[in-house]
């Protein structure tokens, strides 16, 4: 069930800490419309952007075209057939995956293929740090004081906070954004 | 999706696991071996209810005066539309697809 109001707070324990007694558990809000846009701003701010599987397909088939390798149009019909298959969430056909893992250590030499990789990396390590200061609204059996300056926890206090905590809370924020593909299909 | 698309036509989903007459359900370019029916989560029947009581079906008139009168429901949370969870917006939006989908 999704939470109905941006009021609601969602209990997070960390998952090193479940069947402790008194576990840290921490809460966060499911972001309201207005909220949601903020968060992306702040995201755009920081540079953070999660690249498109388009957008990674597309470098990949110019890499193959320009570095023209004898299967190149094996390759290049993989890429499509993949790309096709993970959009339908599919899984890939196997002989194809074999195909594009193949040019895999090519492609980690090329620096606009590197590009993307590294602005997914960057994304997927801000995001949760960003939900998590957005909308943490409350934690218990945590050793600091909780605390939100200007709508929002402080960066000393979020360093504080263990890495795996953040990333499970800011993990669990990030999913109340929007509906996953599961929610979605039932 | 597939809640929805079972409170919209409960009647293709009636019976057990098969259909019938061997065939399969096709819903939202998926095919479906087993009634999806049976695949339906108790929260997501719950957010159908949900979807039922906020996103009310237009009235239609017939006749002359031909067409939809709009109509207006509650919002999921208490407040204004700035206190909903944009998640549950979404998915309210996302179920009145599927039954557009279902409906055309």
């Amino acid at each position: 069930m999704l939470p109905i109001s941006a009021k609601d707070r969602v209990p997070v324990i960390p998952p090193d800490c479940e069947g402790q007694d008194d576990p840290p558990t921490y809460y966060v809000k499911p972001a309201s419309v207005f909220e949601r846009a903020a968060f992306n701003r702040e995201m755009t701010l920081r540079g953070a952007a999660y690249p498109s599987d388009a957008q990674a397909y597309a470098v990949m088939r110019a890499v193959i075209r320009e570095s023209a390798p004898a299967n190149a149009e094996a390759l290049l019909e993989a890429v499509d057939a993949v790309e096709a298959d993970r959009r339908e969430g599919r899984e890939p056909d196997p002989e194809h995956a074999a195909l594009l893992a193949g040019i895999e250590p090519v492609l980690a030499e090329v620096p606009e293929f590197l590009a993307v990789a590294a602005k997914r990396a960057h994304y997927l390590e801000v995001a949760p740090l960003v939900a998590m200061q957005m909308f943490c609204v409350g934690w218990e059996n945590v050793g600091a004081r909780f605390r939100r300056v200007g709508g929002r926890l402080p960066e000393e206090l979020l360093a504080e906070v263990p890495q795996l905590h953040a990333l499970a809370v800011g993990s669990k924020a990030l999913e109340l954004l929007r509906p996953t593909e599961t929610q979605r299909k039932n | 999706m597939v809640a929805v698309a079972v409170a919209v036509r409960p009647g293709d989903f009636r019976g057990g696991e098969a259909a019938p007459d061997g065939s399969a359900w096709e819903l939202f370019g998926e095919r479906h071996e087993r009634n999806p029916r049976l695949g339906v989560p108790d929260w997501a029947w719950a957010m159908v209810q949900i979807w039922r009581q906020c996103r009310p079906m237009p009235a239609l008139i017939r006749g002359m005066a031909a067409g939809a009168i709009p109509v207006v429901g509650p919002l999921p949370g208490s407040g204004g539309a700035g206190d909903q969870a944009a998640v549950m917006l979404d998915a309210l939006d996302l179920m009145d697809e599927a039954a557009a989908r279902m409906r055309a």
